[in-house]
Parts: C-alpha cells; structure tokens; sequence
C-alpha cells in the first residue's frame, strides 16, 4: 500500500510542471476575457458564464486527475472500444442529434447538451496510436488502417457540417503517421497529392456557407456586412486595443458589443481589446509553449504508443488554437473552432483536459516499467 | 526520428510569429484606424425638424402657416420588452412559438392559431392569457426555444410579472423540476415555499394595473382606451410589416449583387439590419395632441415607460385657401425614403463596394445619419402646388446634435450641434378675397357636377390673382386620399387652370393666333374676304360647317361672329407647321413659367402627325383637335393681344426667395407688326362692344374689355366646351380674364362670357383704379 502511494507520489513528481503552469494561466485568462465579454449584460447575474466555466474548470479537473491514474497501457487497451463508442455517438448524431445554426451536432442528454465530435478527437488520437504503435518504415497497412480510422468520423463530422473540426480530425493521423516515420518521398507524394485535391473537395465536399467563408477570406472587401461582419467585427475589436489594452467602458462595449460569439470562438477578440498587444501576445505565446511542451513530452516518451498519444494531443490541440487565433484576426477562415482551456464551454473544456491529461500521464511514466 | 518532432515544433512557432506578425498590424499600425471606427460608434446623430416657412397671399393675409403640434409616440423596443403587458405578449408568443415549432405533436385543435397576439386581446381577457401561460405552458415548451438568449429574457419576464425575488430562484426552481411541469405548478408548488402564492391572481392583477395606466394615459390624450389600444397594435404591426419589407429589399438585393447568393444567411443579414434600429426608434402613435397636455406628459414621461411625447410642426389651413395653388405636405412613404436614400448615396463619394473597408464602414455610417436626415423632414415634403414648387425654400434644414453616448444611449459629450433653420416665408399674388369670390362665381355659374375654371391675372405683370378650379379637393380630404385623386386624370380633380382638361380644345379662342399668323404672314389684310356658306363648300353643306351663314367675311367680321369658315381658309393656306410656330411664338404648346405643376399642352402638325391633310390644317386653324392647351395658355396668349404683343410670365409668387425665377426674363416681346396688333385687338373689342358680336351684352362692355369667345366640340355629338377670354380695359389691360365651362353644351357667349364679366366686376370691386 505504502509503496503505492510513494509510487504514486514518485510519478506525480515526475510529471510534466510547465504544461500545467501553461495551461492554466490560459485558463485564468479565459475567464478574465469571460468576464469581460459579459460585463455589459444587464442581468441580475452577468457573470453567469464565468461562474459556469469555473464549475467546468473544477469537473475539468476531475477529469484530469483521473486520466492520471492508469497506466497509459490501459488506453492502449481501450483505444479502439472507445473509438467504437465515439463512431456510434456521431451516427447517433446522424439520427437524432439536435440542429442548431443549422448544423447537426449535438445529442441532447437533458441535463447538457453533447457535441460527440469533441470526444472523438480523444478517442481518434488513442486509436491512431494504437494502430501504429508496432509500425515499421514500411508498414503501408497500419498506414491504410490509420487513414481508414480517420475517414470514418471525418465524413461524419463534415457532414453536420463543421469543416473545423472535420480538418482537425483528419490532422491527427497525418501528424501521426509522419511522426511514426514515413518515409521521405510518400510525405511528399502525399503533401503534392492534398494540394492537388484541395480545390476539388472544396467545390463538391463543403456546403455552401462553408465555400462562402472561404470566399470571403480570399476577398475580404467583397461584402462588409455579410459574411465578413464577424470578421471586421473581430478586427475592430482587436485593433482598438491598441499596444496595451482599452480601459474606456463605453469604448469597449461599443466594440464588443457587436463581436458575434465574443464568450466561446471569439473570445481571444475580447482579450485583443481588452488587454492589447502584450496580452494578445502573451497569449499566443503561452499557447505556443504549451504545445512545445506537448511536443517535447511526445518526443521524450519511451514506447511508441506514449509518444503517438502525446503527439496527437499536442497536433490537434496546437492546430485547434492556432485555427481559432488565426481566424480571429482574419489569417484563416472563419470555422467554429473554440481556443482550447480559453473560450467558455463545458465539453471543449473537458476534452482538452482529458487530453492534456493523457499527454501528463505519459510525462509521469517516462520509462518501461 | 527527433528532427520530425523539432520541424512540427518549428512549424507551431512559424505560425505563432505569423501571428504576432499580423497581431502588430492590427493593433500597431492599424490600431488608429480600428479605434477611430469603435469611436465613431459611440457618436449618434440626431436632428432636429426645421419650422416650415409660412405662405402669404399678396395683402399678407396667411395662408398657411406651420405651428408647433405634439404627438405621442412608442418606443416599440421598450413597449415589447418592458411593460407589464408587452411582458406577458411577448412571454406568451414566444412560448406559442416554441410549441407550435417543435413539436407538430400537438394537435390541431390544442395548437393556437399563429400570429401576433394583440394588447387589446390581454386587455380583453386577460384570464384566459394568463391561463394559457400558466397552465399551458411546460417547462419542456421554454427549453425547447431555440435561443437561449431569448430564453433568458422570458425568465426575465416572467421574474418581473411574478414579482419573482430574482432571475436566479425561478431558473433553480426550474431545474428542480420536470419537463411536463406546468408554469404554475413549477411557481406553487414543487420543493419548498412556493414562489408565488396565487400567480393567476397575481398576473390578472399586474394586468389589471397595466390597463389602468394605459387608460389614464388615453384620458389624458383625448381617447377611448380602445382606440388607445388598437393604435398601439397597428402601429406594432405596420412597424413589423415595414421590418418585413425591408428585409425583402436586402434579401432582393443580396441576390441581384451576391454570386454566392445564400438564401439562409442573407435573411439573417438583412433581418440583422433590419431590426437593428427598430427598438430605440419613436414610432408616431397618436398625432397631435395639444400643447398643455403634451406638457404635462413631458414632465411625467417616466410614468408611462415606452411613450414619449414628440414634438414638430404641422401645417395650419386658412379657409378658403385654394388647394390647387398650395398643394399639400405629406409624410415620405417608406419606399421614398429608400429612394431618397439611394439617390443621397449615389451623389455622396462613400461608396457600398469600397475596397477599402473602413471605407465601406464610414458608408453604412452615412447611410444611418442620411436615414436620419431624411426621416427628420418626413412631414414636409411638399406634394403639388406651391408647396412642392417651393419645397426647398419654404423647408429650411433640420438641425443636428452629435453626441458621444455611453452604452446606455445617454449623452456623455455634445461634439457637434447646429440649429435648425426655419424655411423661409414665401407671399403669393394670390388674393384670398378674390380667390374666395372667383371660386364663388364658378360655384355659382356652374351646374351641379359641371366642371370649369377661371383665372383672373395681371394683365401688365403675370401676376396671378385667383386661380379657381372644379370640382376641387377639400382640405379634410387625408392626405394620401388627395394625392391619389390628384394624381389619377378619371378622377377628376385634375386643375383645371393649368392641366389639360379632357378634349383640351381652344375652339374658336385659337382664331385669335390664326388671324395673327395670317396677317404677318401676309396671306391676308384687313380686307380680304371669304365667303361662307354655313360651311366651307356649299356642294359639302355637312363638311366643314359654320355657327352661320356668314356670306362675305372680312377678318374683323369673322373674329366677331367667329366665323369658322373664313378660318378654313386661312389655316388651309397657311398650313400646320406655320400654325405651330405662330402658337409656340404666343406660347401655346410651351411651358409658360408658372412655379405650379403646369402641363405645357401638345400641338400636331406635319412634324409630327401623319397623315396631314387639308383639313387637319383647316380644323387647326379654329382650334380644334389639333391643339391641346390649358386656359392658362389661352389666357396668356390672348392678354399678349392686348399688351401690344407682350407675352408675361405668368406666376404666384410674389415675393420670397423662391421668386427670382420669374423676375429674370418676365417677359417677353412677340415678333409682331403693331398694325396686326392693332388689327386683331380692334376684333377682340368688337367681340364684347359690337352688336352681333358673340360676347355683346354680356355685361363685359362695361369694364370696356375685349375678348373672343369659343365653344369647343369634344367628340362625335358630345356637348362643348364653353369659353370665354379676354382682357380689361381694352386700350390698356390691367387684368386678363379666362373662364372655361367643361362639355356644357353652351356657346362661349352664354356660358362662359357672363361669369367673365362677374369675374371682372369682382376685380374692380377690390381693385382701386376701376374700369
């Protein structure tokens, strides 16, 4: 028993400090960017998302602690049940998922509602590590298997439609499987191969409003008021906080006040007007030495399987964060994608701690036992 | 293996950099531009409606003036969201909504038939609304509404109509419960102390109360609470059809410029901007309430939350004032308002599709304060007569106030102001007396249901006197009743002094330019002679008729029995383009300068009409079909006789800054020889002063006019047109006279020559030189 405890201790000691210094000086700021994006709701309670995201913060890390506890063998083990749970969730979807915006992606389970495309991202990393923990340099089937695992909840997902999450999905396993070693010459055929078939899938795979986004970053003076609006919103926001942040109430309400989704996609525009340049740079920073670290837990792991879920935690997180910045000051198209441990919202929150949580526990294990 | 986590990890900071990059753009280089633009956002422009300048006969006496009125308005945003009633309306429809949209399990008879609900309707019954939201009403129904922002605000609203202690207890409770739990259930009962002891009661009585606001509020205007009540609904609903129309426009508009056209996102666009000012806009409820009571509302406004007294100008009649010379002021139609818009757009440097999007902000900015301006000066838009013709003399310009507000819309910095400035007076050569008198005259000479007109002007300047049409509009008439009966030629109240009448014919009026053009033209003198035959050829005696039988007539003869047939010959002889240059040298067929909205009348020719025969030149030439004039023209024409050859410029407007137009160039001299002049004045007289002439013994001689008669045909067997023309004195006319009796069946000589002469003795009445 002591012995456990002591082991226990031991790993605690061994894992990764910084990522969790990282990720929650992201956390606080989020919920200083809540708090500000609510400010001007004249309600009785106008904090009511901040309280919200601090009662997710502290499931969030329940869920964390208890992604610690087992072996990372153990996901080994459940990667592909879970995979299967995460598949039948999106046909679930499919049948019976809630529409909101016009898009299908939520299971209504009455207490909340569940968007099952965030889990998946979880399970898919678990599952693409499990396919190519054994690969070789040449292992084309455990290739082909990996893209097969990916294909499935992609074309799920960008059906609802959400074309951000979809992209993310599918990074997971190209990160992956150049991170496994393919070799030189197929990343490139398959680099040349994606540019080639880019423009096709854009014009027979998205939806209309999703071409449109597009559009609209390619021409941004096409139409200010239509689908740029959230964008110039965004910029008007962001740019008014000048080198260090807006104090003036009246000034930050008139802009913020008009930024679409200023709690959850947008909320990195609350930070830019509110906070400035350094802050707006802090946080891009922090976020990069986040997935730095991620990427150097991966690198540090022993078994192949360590490393793959760490790298795959470190890929779509990084990628997700860096989408959503993007997109915030008008570098990326506009696609729904939250800031991970930032924007308010309970499942995004959990998932990136259960992920952060699987990329610790492979710090806490560094060698075979 | 390391060197591929080290490129993903170079990659993520070549990203990260690219995004500093781009953050410095914009909050370094950029950072003025996006500031000026979140700035700009707080500064709100309002206006101020200008005084409508005042419009005065010649003697000063008023004709219509502006003065202040209050009107009672609605700010619909408040009135949806804030008052008791609007509370459980809104509460009910959106919950009506949520269970009607979800859920097509309901059954038909259960399902409440969509469509607003109306404030008179809870007045009406209050206990069946309120039992519909309490007991109908489940929590599923709330839940199932798709925005939770909305959500919220029925949470809000029901915490306000229940008296709830705060938002909090009511969504706890909620969470407490069951989807299937009523609305009542949920605030008596359920765990712990109930909410609300007896909620039906409760909202019955908060309703109660409400309507006994709104029914002190309709006292003190003036009203029954019902009228109070359904001006409330109407006003709501049209402000939600005008919503409805404009996002039509958008949505039309985003399909014609948008390639990409999206019909889900443009609605919601264009619903976006539709509604985005509908809330904090004042919509007129109920218009011109008096000074003292507008008052005492003002001064108490925060008891009637979501009313607001507003204040402008409104147009003030004199009686007897004639509607043909003033016009009337209108509100802007909606779609004139886009058009106005669009035209104030067009002209402006902003472009819509500016590349540059800080251009295409300070675009929509325009378009709001253009909005604005233009909705500032709604109700005086002049609409016909004086007050159209005058429209930006006598409007003056709306000031403006631009302020910083803070975020509750409350002045925190006056940056700019300017005072209105009234529009300038504007005195007309109208006398009202007269006016009164020759409009009298025509009521009188006139049959019941005949139409006619009659001008008396100034023979030696233009200067109208009086300008008396019929039938005319009264001024109760509404406005929109008017302009549509104006506007619409079967509808008769087209004016008759300067529009066509129907059958536009001068008849023999005309022979007065014939026998000018045939003197200077040298076909004939004073002597020669034609014979008439009662027509034109005795072998023809239907073709081509005469009055009578004429025998040999020379020029003076022929204009004193208005022989036809001498004017057969000489139109033949002179033939239409001749004709048509002597009309257009006397002014007929032009504009003759008139500030009203005159019609220049229409001349056929050769030039213009095909097949043109003799006796297209013979029918000319005595004023028939083809020439079309207005009694102005005739009138104009013929005082130019007595002038010497001195066309004037007919006007209304005496003085004021609108007046300049006619001063210019106010008359002109017509290419004559004095002896045609002489020749064809010395006929006019004879006319009135002769024995055997059409108008002798009509009482004109008094007044020594001069003056030539016309009875005009119309169609196959249809009654004449009855004119009569002239001027007085005939040596030196201080006054031309033109009365005109429409399809009467009458000669000239017994219709329209007798109330001429009433015309003039009323002139001279009121007129110091006398005759």
């Amino acid at each position: 028993m002591r012995e456990r405890f002591a082991g226990a201790a031991a790993r605690l000691g061994r894992i990764h400090w910084p990522t969790i210094v990282f990720a929650v000086l992201l956390f606080g700021t989020g919920l200083l960017a809540i708090h500000e994006a609510e400010v001007f709701e004249e309600r009785p309670f106008r904090s009511t998302f901040v309280f919200r995201q601090i009662v997710w913060g502290g499931i969030a890390l329940v869920a964390l602690a208890a992604t610690l506890v087992p072996h990372y063998r153990f996901f080994d083990r459940a990667a592909l049940p879970l995979y299967a749970l995460g598949v039948v969730l999106l046909v679930a979807v499919v049948f019976v998922g809630v529409v909101k915006n016009n898009s299908k992606r939520w299971l209504d389970l009455q207490f909340m509602l569940l968007q099952p495309s965030e889990p998946m991202k979880i399970a898919l990393v678990l599952a693409v590590a499990h396919t190519l923990r054994h690969a070789h340099l040449d292992n084309a089937i455990a290739y082909v298997r990996a893209a097969l695992l990916a294909g499935i909840p992609f074309v799920l997902v960008l059906r609802q439609p959400d074309l951000g999450t979809a992209l993310l999905l599918l990074s997971i396993p190209v990160a992956l499987v150049f991170l496994a070693g393919l070799r030189w010459r197929f990343v490139l055929a398959m680099a040349v191969l994606a540019l080639a078939l880019a423009p096709l899938a854009s014009q027979f795979g998205l939806e209309p409003y999703q071409r449109k986004r597009i559009t609209a970053f390619l021409h941004p003076d096409r139409d200010p008021t239509g689908a740029n609006y959230q964008l110039n919103e965004s910029l008007t926001a962001i740019g008014a906080g000048g080198a260090d942040g807006s104090q003036d109430p009246d000034l930050l309400y008139s802009v913020l006040r008009r930024v679409p989704e200023r709690h959850t996609d947008f909320v990195f525009s609350v930070i830019g007007a509110k906070f400035g340049f350094v802050g707006s740079v802090a946080v891009v920073v922090v976020f990069a030495l986040l997935v730095t670290c991620l990427f150097g837990i991966a690198a540090r792991a022993r078994e192949p399987f360590a490393k793959l879920v760490a790298a795959g935690v470190a890929t779509f997180l990084g990628l997700q964060g860096l989408l959503n910045l993007a997109m915030t000051i008008g570098l990326a198209p506009i696609t729904g994608v939250p800031l991970p441990l930032v924007s308010y919202g309970g499942s995004s929150l959990v998932t990136t701690a259960v992920a952060l949580g699987l990329a610790l526990n492979v710090s806490m294990r560094p060698k075979r036992s | 293996m390391i060197l591929r986590y080290v490129m993903l990890v170079a990659s993520v900071w070549g990203v990260a950099i690219a995004l500093v990059v781009r953050l410095a753009f914009v909050q370094h280089v950029d950072a003025e531009r996006h500031a000026e633009r979140a700035q700009s956002r707080l500064i709100k422009e309002d206006f101020v409606p200008a005084t409508r300048g005042a419009i005065f006969d010649r003697n000063g006496v008023p004709l219509v003036t502006s003065e202040p009125a209050y009107h009672l308005s609605l700010r619909v945003g408040y009135f949806w969201r804030g008052s008791a009633v609007g509370g459980v309306q809104s509460t009910l429809e959106a919950v009506r909504h949520a269970m009607l949209d979800a859920d097509s399990s309901v059954d038909a008879d259960d399902a409440e038939p969509p469509g607003r609900i109306l404030v008179a309707e809870v007045f009406d019954d209050p206990g069946s609304f309120v039992d519909v939201l309490l007991d109908r009403c489940r929590k599923r129904d709330i839940l199932r509404i798709p925005s939770r922002r909305y959500r919220w605000e029925i949470y809000e609203r029901l915490t306000r109509l229940f008296d709830l202690p705060s938002r909090g207890a009511l969504v706890r409770r909620l969470n407490a419960v069951g989807g299937d739990t009523t609305l009542a259930e949920v605030l008596v009962g359920g765990a712990g102390a109930p909410l609300v002891r007896n909620p039906h009661e409760l909202a019955r009585v908060k309703i109660a109360s409400e309507r006994e606001r709104f029914g002190d509020l309709a006292i003190r205007i003036g009203v029954s609470l019902p009228e109070l009540l359904d001006a409330i609904d109407a006003r709501v609903a049209s402000v939600e059809r005008g919503v409805e129309r404009r996002i039509e426009r958008l949505v039309a508009r985003a399909r014609a410029t948008d390639p990409e056209f999206d019909p889900h996102a443009a609605e919601r666009v264009a619903e976006r901007e539709a509604r985005a000012d509908v809330p904090y806009r004042l919509w007129r409820l109920v218009s011109g309430i008096d000074q003292l009571t507008a008052l005492s509302l003002f001064l108490e406004e925060e008891d009637y939350p979501g009313f607001e007294v507003e204040e402008n100008h409104r147009r003030v009649t004199t009686p007897g004032a004639p509607y043909h010379v003033l016009g009337h002021v209108r509100r802007l139609r909606p779609e004139e308002v886009e058009d106005a818009i669009e035209a104030r757009r067009a002209d402006s440097d902003v472009a819509p599709s500016d590349p540059e999007p800080q251009r295409a902000w300070a675009w929509r900015r325009h378009v709001a304060s253009l909005r604005g301006e233009i909705e500032s000066i709604e109700t005086t838009i002049g609409a016909g007569g004086v007050e159209a013709a005058l429209d930006d003399v006598l409007r003056g310009r709306p000031g403006h106030v631009r302020a910083r507000r803070d975020h509750r819309g409350r002045i925190v910095d006056v940056l700019e102001s300017s005072s209105p400035v009234a529009g300038c007076d504007v005195t007309l050569t109208i006398d009202l007396e007269l006016q009164g008198e020759l409009e009298s005259i025509l009521e009188e000479g006139l049959e019941a249901g005949e139409a006619g007109s009659a001008i008396l002007m100034d023979a030696d300047t233009g200067a109208i006197y009086a300008l008396a049409s019929r039938p005319s509009p009264s001024w109760d008439v509404d406005d929109e009743e008017i302009v549509a009966r104006y506007d619409d030629p079967a509808q008769s109240l087209v004016d008759r002094c300067i529009r066509r009448p129907p059958f536009p014919y001068p008849g023999s009026t005309f022979k007065i330019v014939s026998a000018v053009a045939a003197l200077e033209e040298g076909l004939v003198d004073e002597h020669t002679t034609y014979r008439c035959y009662h027509c034109l050829d005795p072998r023809y005696p239907d073709r081509f008729r005469c009055l009578g039988r004429h025998e040999d007539v020379a020029l003076r003869r022929a204009m004193k029995k208005s022989c036809n047939v001498y004017f057969y010959h000489v139109g033949e002889t002179l033939g239409g383009r001749v004709l048509e240059d002597w009309s257009r040298r006397f002014g007929i067929g032009e504009l003759g300068g008139i500030e009203l909205a005159e019609d220049p009348g229409r001349i056929y020719s050769p030039r213009n009409k095909s097949p043109w025969g003799a006796g297209d030149a013979r029918k000319f030439a005595i004023g028939q079909v083809n020439v079309e004039v207005t009694p102005l023209q005739i009138l104009r024409m013929t005082v130019a006789i007595g002038n010497g050859g001195r066309l004037v410029r007919p006007h209304v407007v005496a003085s004021g800054a609108g007046s300049d137009s006619w001063r210019s160039g106010a008359t002109q001299r017509i290419d004559v020889r004095p002896s045609t002049i002489r020749i064809v004045a010395d006929s006019l007289r004879s006319v009135v002063a002769e024995p055997g002439g059409t108008a002798y013994d009509r009482g004109l001689d008094l007044f020594s006019a001069a003056g030539k008669t016309g009875t005009a045909e119309t169609y196959d067997g249809g009654p004449t047109h009855a004119w009569f023309v002239g001027y007085a004195p005939h040596d030196r006319p201080d006054v031309g006279v033109i009365v005109y009796r429409e399809l009467c069946d009458l000669h000239g000589g017994d219709g329209s020559a007798p109330m001429a002469a009433r015309a003039l003795a009323a002139f001279y009445a009121r007129d110091s030189r006398g005759p």
